[in-house]
């Protein structure tokens, strides 16, 4: 069966993917053939007429002066967003361009959790208080006031508008079928409704009894402050509400109990600090646990049958965070490398040589049908790169398509994930996906590259069979942060799709944790984690409405 | 043949043992003046002293050390030479190297000494004492090592090896630092490495056949000697991944394997 990404090429670039020569080379009229850039030079012509600094100006840079690169001397071909049918142009994926991008972050990491077992704790063992399902519930309608910065302890407190903050609001969620019944529903996630019912009921034992709360801050916060300052806020809020709903004294010592809580004893970080060079707090994409991007994800599963849908949403949500965010904005900044990270999500060709590599682990091993010894890896690795290039040879336009590094990454990815899908192990598909870079497919085509070269692929066969916080870690556990993925920040790139692959795999209900599952099957997000590459692809439409704007304070046009 | 024991027994294999043998003496197909070569590398006009970064080495007094003694200066290094480069793009469609063989070369080969090399998915950087970079230019531009229409010299934009090639066969380059010249038959530079027109056109020769390419190929494609004949390089990847994984923190568990 011919797959899906030949015929996309096909259509996008009119001509046979097999096409070995383009005889219209220097003559599909310059960065002119691209719309958006077309936008951005008349944009920024305005700009610089308006302010009399000069601003984006290629005609100026590099034609008039020579100095830039004549960008659209190639065929600067338009892309569609895989699972979907929209064609856009590279241009509306960069992170910046894309308002469904920004929300896909902001969403993540303005997320606040906590355990509301030990503030219960205090309340009943040092206040004598009675906690019920009707307490909780005046909590709950009080803390939705103060997360959006109303008052209730003093009067001399201004407070935040909250048109500001449409998108911030706190819920709740538990394993216990009984208190769950019992919560105000408009302050639930309910896990029997947004999971089936065998993913539910692991969902709630993992769970347990607890009442979490999960508080989403203003978009606006997150944009105008950072990650570092959301439990701080959260913690404010929730402290405040407690003081307010269980009729406390401001000030007393058992207070700090409340905040204690808030803050540490009970929170859930979404990402951990990085290291002092990085210069970010918590809530970041450098910090960000890959096991986690298993759990933020809520697309349908269509296993037993395929792994391929959400393996591949989960590819879409760790490129435009590690890939596109962390290492191309944080790390390197400008333009960034969008190219390089969303060819993944683009034109069906994860999900084409997915469908392949899926029936040949079906047919071969079962889905996280063998065990992890290094044959069943190297076997994997072995067929991911093989299939790979055999297209990348017949077909020079998906070739050229992948510009450079791409084609290395994407089938090391694949190979990480084809191991993944055959063990069901994270472990397995990380190591393949170093085996398929640094031996297999170098030594074939003795090609590798690019600026962080492969230095820290070579480490990690030695390094990643450790679960030592110093050496290796499971690698659910694994982000940027680790110490042997640090040094170079594009190391990881293809092995967290292998944790999504494996825990798919194996029919997980969730990778890392069964409280970040729960937490973003909230149905009131404003971006959609069940449709991410949907999502993406209305951003890059400029159909996606955002949060956070501040139209509120700011003049009308 | 002295050389590094590359796994295999089809062509490919032949090829890159004969690449990596340190005395292999390339083939020479083409003659380009060195004042030519001096201008596609752009870094100074022909018949300009070298510019220097420190006096001669003998003329400077320094403290005694046993490497030294050990090792002999390039010409360059003798002279105080800057450090310049030359860096070549290697397209994807049958050019002769590809990065990672260059690298290689550059570090086996005799011709090669006091050098720093970077291998990239595409392009291969060389840096090493100008003169020492003007005389292996020569070797590296006129032999078998290069062809004209699937390698170029690239100090910039050098992407395009993974590109589609032009009518003529060319290796895409956005900034057209050369052309094929149809009257002459030949690929013609009309720009340095950096990408700066030179005064007068230098012409390098015509490109090779396609059929003399695939019998120069060292890479494995599906499209002529497919990888799945490299079962013996498969076997040698194989045994390095699991050694790595079993060396790495417990090599107590390689236990003669």
């Amino acid at each position: 069966m011919e797959k899906k990404f030949l015929k996309i090429l096909e259509e996008t670039y009119g001509v046979l993917p097999s096409e070995l020569k383009d005889s219209k080379f220097h003559k599909y009229g310059g960065r002119r053939q691209s719309r958006r850039k077309s936008e951005f030079i008349e944009a920024a012509r305005r700009i610089a007429e308006g302010r009399g600094i000069p601003s984006y100006n290629p005609d100026r840079i590099c034609d008039e002066l020579g100095l830039g690169v004549p960008v659209g001397e190639r065929f600067l071909e338009p892309v569609r967003v895989s699972g979907t049918d929209v064609l856009c142009e590279y241009e509306d994926l960069h992170v910046l361009n894309n308002a469904a991008m920004q929300q896909l972050r902001d969403d993540i990491f303005r997320t606040a959790i906590t355990c509301l077992d030990l503030p219960h704790r205090v309340l009943t063992n040092r206040y004598g208080r009675e906690v019920t399902p009707e307490t909780i519930n005046i909590y709950l309608e009080t803390i939705n006031h103060t997360l959006v910065g109303g008052a209730v302890a003093q009067e001399h407190m201004v407070e935040v508008n909250p048109a500001l903050a449409p998108d911030a609001y706190v819920k709740t969620f538990t394993g216990s079928d009984e208190l769950a019944s019992k919560l105000d529903r408009r302050f639930l996630i309910d896990i029997d409704r947004e999971f089936d019912a065998e993913r539910a009921a692991k969902l709630k034992k993992g769970v347990g009894a607890s009442l979490w709360q999960v508080s989403r801050l203003p978009t606006h916060a997150i944009r105008s402050m950072d990650g570092a300052m959301v439990h701080r806020w959260n913690a404010m809020a929730q402290t405040m509400a407690f003081i307010a709903a269980y009729r406390l004294c401001a000030g007393e010592s058992t207070i700090s109990d409340f905040a204690f809580s808030a803050k540490h004893a009970q929170y859930v970080f979404i990402g951990t600090p990085p290291f002092p060079s990085r210069a970010h707090g918590h809530n970041n994409p450098v910090g960000l646990p890959c096991g986690y991007i298993f759990d933020i994800v809520q697309h349908p599963s269509k296993m037993p049958e395929s792994p391929v849908p959400v393996t591949a949403e989960g590819v879409a949500l760790e490129k435009v965070l590690y890939m596109q965010w962390y290492y191309g904005q944080q790390m390197i900044g400008s333009v960034g490398v969008t190219v390089g990270a969303s060819v993944y999500y683009l034109n069906e060709t994860f999900e084409g040589w997915g469908e392949h590599l899926a029936g040949w682990v079906r047919d071969r091993y079962g889905f996280a049908g063998v065990s992890p010894g290094w044959d069943v890896i190297h076997e994997c690795a072995r067929e991911a790169v093989l299939h790979c290039c055999e297209d990348y040879d017949k077909y020079p336009v998906l070739l050229e398509h992948h510009w450079g590094l791409i084609k290395n990454l994407f089938i090391a990815m694949m190979a990480g994930v084809c191991a993944a899908w055959a063990t069901g192990s994270a472990y397995a598909g990380a190591l393949a996906a170093h085996h398929a870079l640094t031996l297999i497919h170098k030594e074939l085509l003795l090609r590798t590259g690019w600026g962080g070269q492969e230095t820290h692929h070579h480490n990690s066969f030695g390094i990643l069979p450790s679960v030592l916080i110093d050496e290796g870690m499971p690698v659910e556990l694994h982000g940027p942060n680790v110490p042997f993925r640090s040094y170079l920040a594009d190391s990881q790139f293809f092995t967290s799709p292998a944790v999504v692959a494996a825990h798919e795999a194996r029919m997980d209900a969730w990778g890392l944790s069964p409280v970040i599952k729960v937490a973003f099957a909230d149905p009131d997000l404003v971006f959609d984690f069940r449709n991410i590459r949907a999502c993406i692809a209305r951003g890059a439409l400029r159909e996606f409405m955002p949060a956070g704007e501040r139209n509120p304070i700011i003049p009308s046009r | 043949m002295v050389g590094i024991p590359y796994p295999g027994t089809d062509e490919i294999a032949e090829r890159r043992r004969k690449w990596l043998d340190p005395d292999f003496k390339p083939k020479k197909l083409r003659e380009i003046s060195d004042d030519d070569i001096v201008k596609l590398l752009g870094h100074r006009k022909p018949g300009m002293a070298y510019s220097s970064v420190h006096p001669p080495l003998d003329e400077i007094k320094e403290p005694p050390d046993p490497i030294k003694e050990l090792v002999e200066p390039t010409d360059g290094a003798r002279h105080g030479d800057r450090i310049r480069y030359i860096q070549f793009t290697d397209s994807q469609h049958f050019a002769p190297l590809p990065p990672w063989l260059r690298f290689r070369i550059y570090a086996t080969n005799r011709e090669f000494r006091g050098f720093d090399s970077l291998a990239y998915s595409g392009r291969t950087l060389l840096e090493m004492r100008e003169r020492d970079i003007d005389r292996v230019a020569k070797t590296l531009l006129e032999t078998e090592m290069f062809d004209t229409a699937r390698c170029a010299l690239r100090s910039i934009t050098v992407h395009g090896y993974s590109l589609r090639l032009d009518e003529d066969g060319l290796m895409f380059d956005a900034r057209r630092r050369y052309i094929y010249d149809k009257e002459r038959g030949e690929v013609v530079y009309v720009k340095t490495q950096q990408s700066v027109p030179l005064e007068e056109p230098v012409p390098v020769g015509p490109p090779l056949p396609e059929e003399e390419l695939k019998k120069m190929a060292t890479v494995y494609r599906f499209d002529h000697v497919p990888p799945t004949v490299a079962d013996e390089l498969m076997k040698v990847v194989k045994r390095i991944g699991e050694l790595r994984v079993l060396g790495g923190l417990r090599p107590d568990l390689i236990n003669g394997k």
